[in-house]
């Protein structure tokens, strides 16, 4: 399926759905309960404050998003991103812009699923926590980085500029993994720290 | 009854009690007076540690060094927050506030109690809020708990307190068995649930707290949440969820109520996007969601866009001066989203470059010589470069965002959580503002729409457990 630009995008797809986005932008955001990928490149999804740019919701599924600028989500958590769903998505040169979220994740949030960016860059707070496996390679995270719970975090390679931020709680600490990332700051929770490797 | 809040510096010789007589524990059950050395007392206090120093007196002393011979620096309340830096054998240095300020002292580790680390002051992260924790006694077994029995506080936990009011709503019993008095030691157990792994279980976490609670005033109502139908139990539960997570700060930092909502059932919350549903959808949604039994958290939106208005007033460059409209003592433009726009065309936008946290913001722009916002008052001045200007005053377009309090007549207010009551007067919703006052005026279908951004659903408490 291809889109042309400077119209809305449907709120959600077909499961199984491959959407070309022609490059300029795209108003919408996806609500993603079906196995989806989207591509640009140089596309701009803009979901102009309405909801998360995209949302994972569902378990199972799998789900690439390539070649695009996320912006303008307002979500709880995770405004450009928020992965609430048991899936596996990939974010391939992606740019995800600070959108607002109140329960932190400007830029992408994740409580549960696998999520891999490869070669994105984030322009806001990550958030992964819950029982999130997150894999960031070769990405840069303009702001911070917060990794909570029970989440479990690669970094290889790529950049942290703002804090990577760890801190478990009581009863679960987070898992974080480092290879070869300048991290511009580190705060490890003294009381409920996370493993660090 | 309702809560009374006892404190545990009562007089050591008349000792306070609980109801059924026996004494209320200063300090694991032991008795601490300045004049003995505690030592026998010593607990296992940890640097780093948040608490509370609980003595039987009204004030608790520190000093300036560990030695018999250092000074006084300052007696601060029974039950103040502390937090510690580093132990002897016998004493501990603290970090307490004082006034307007933290100060760090030694003091006996006999009196150091473990509670969660409190929340700072907005303008100052070092600054511990100036609640001492203070002995509650209430209700020990939570009947028939309801959503309305929640109220706030001090504390920006609004995303947990209107979840504790969503699941009481839909499922009383669940808070109710979520709770355990243990008489021997007059703590409460609380139980949550965390989710396990990749697919995993929700699993059950008890955590055990005593009922010392943050109090302001008189000492004599909790200062995060609270009682408004005199119940203890959202005090104690808050207070669980904040030792599971970490301190009261770490809570009122926020969160989302998609997980809260799930770790007060064990069953997994369902989230959908208001904007994703269509006006006549919204009605029936709700009332299938009540018919299902569901806990029913809404999150309303950060900020709302004005209307575009022209409330400047000037000649020539200027300067145009006058009062943004849609605001009030309630809400306030929100830093860096104002934009004055001359449709006649002859100058440039001009944009406010002020950040969150500021009172006053510059106006900027390719034509502006000088210009400021003043959020609270909502007051606004613009003065072009020589040679720039507009038509006329009223050809100056004003837009921004507000924040605050989002609608005054149905008393909606901005980037809050609310719990869902009930469809009433046929098709309007009736939400639940967890303060405990301010509540929402019912609102309809489209209004719901334009307010709020989040909605949470949960099966409480039909979970998936591995309990």
């Amino acid at each position: 399926m291809n889109i042309a630009a400077g119209g809305r995008i449907p709120g959600a797809f077909a499961a199984g759905s491959v959407v070309e986005l022609a490059p300029g932008v795209h108003r919408g955001a996806l609500f993603v309960d079906g196995d989806l990928e989207v591509h640009g490149p140089d596309a701009v999804l803009d979901a102009k404050g309405r909801g998360a740019v995209a949302h994972v919701v569902e378990d199972r599924l799998k789900v690439v998003l390539s070649g695009l600028t996320l912006r303008g989500g307002r979500a709880q958590l995770g405004a450009g991103v928020f992965i609430e769903g048991h899936s596996e998505v990939l974010l391939r040169n992606v740019t995800i812009e600070a959108g607002r979220a109140t329960g932190g994740g400007s830029a992408v949030g994740a409580i549960r699923g696998q999520l891999t960016l490869e070669s994105c860059r984030v322009q806001g707070e990550a958030l992964f926590t819950g029982v999130s496996r997150v894999v960031l390679r070769d990405t840069v995270v303009t702001d911070d980085l917060l990794v909570r719970e029970g989440a479990d975090v690669v970094l290889e390679g790529g950049a942290v500029e703002g804090s990577l931020d760890i801190r478990g709680t009581t009863t679960r600490a987070p898992t974080v993994t480092v290879r070869g990332t300048q991290i511009a700051e580190l705060h490890n929770h003294p009381q409920m720290p996370g493993t660090l490797q | 009854m309702g809560n009374q809040a006892i404190l545990a510096q009562m007089d050591a010789e008349q000792g306070a009690t609980f109801d059924d007589g026996s004494l209320i524990p200063t300090q694991q059950g032991a008795e601490v007076t300045e004049d003995v050395d505690p030592a026998a007392r010593d607990r296992d206090v940890k640097a780093g540690a948040s608490g509370a120093l609980i003595s039987t007196g009204t004030t608790v002393k520190i000093t300036t060094g560990r030695n018999v011979r250092s000074k006084t620096l300052a007696e601060v309340p029974d039950g103040a927050a502390c937090e510690v830096l580093q132990v002897t054998a016998t004493k501990m240095q603290v970090k307490v506030r004082v006034g307007g300020k933290m100060q760090v002292g030694w003091t006996y580790k006999s009196y150091f109690s473990d509670q969660p680390g409190l929340s700072t002051d907005d303008y100052d992260k070092d600054l511990l809020d100036e609640y001492p924790f203070a002995y509650f006694e209430g209700d020990h077994d939570p009947t028939n708990p309801q959503g309305r029995d929640t109220a706030q506080g001090a504390l920006g936990d609004c995303f947990f307190i209107a979840s504790m009011a969503a699941v009481a709503n839909a499922s009383p019993s669940t808070i109710a068995d979520a709770i355990t008095y243990n008489a021997t030691d007059h703590t409460y157990t609380v139980r949550f649930y965390e989710e396990q792994g990749y697919y995993g279980d929700m699993k059950p976490v008890f955590i055990t707290v005593d009922a010392y609670l943050p109090v302001s005033g008189d000492r004599s109502d909790p200062a995060y949440a609270g009682d408004p139908g005199q119940k203890l139990w959202p005090s104690i539960m808050e207070k669980a969820y904040a030792k599971w997570k970490g301190g009261y700060n770490v809570i009122g930092e926020g969160g989302t109520g998609h997980t809260a909502l799930q770790e007060l059932t064990g069953s997994r919350s369902r989230s959908k996007n208001p904007q994703s549903m269509r006006e006549a959808d919204v009605v029936p949604y709700f009332e299938k969601a009540m018919e299902d039994g569901l806990a029913i958290y809404a999150g309303v939106r950060n900020t709302m866009e004005s209307a575009v208005q022209t409330p400047l007033r000037g000649s020539a460059q200027g300067p145009y001066t006058g009062t943004l409209t849609q605001t009030h003592r309630w809400n306030e433009a929100e830093a860096g989203t104002l934009t004055i726009t001359d449709k006649s065309g002859n100058v440039h936008q001009a944009w406010d470059a002020g950040q969150d946290g500021q009172r006053k913001g510059s106006i900027k722009g390719r034509d502006v010589d000088e210009g400021e916002i003043e959020y609270k008052s909502s007051k606004v001045s613009v003065k072009y470069e020589d040679g720039r200007q507009p038509d006329a005053a009223t050809d100056l377009e004003a837009r921004f965002e507000y924040h605050g309090m989002l609608n005054a007549q149905k008393v909606i207010i901005g980037n809050h959580a609310y719990a869902f009551e009930g469809v009433v007067e046929g098709d309007k919703l009736q939400f639940y503002n967890p303060w405990g006052s301010w509540q929402p005026k019912p609102i309809t279908a489209a209004e719901f729409l334009e307010y709020y951004d989040s909605l949470s659903t949960n099966a409480a408490p039909a979970g998936k457990t591995a309990e």
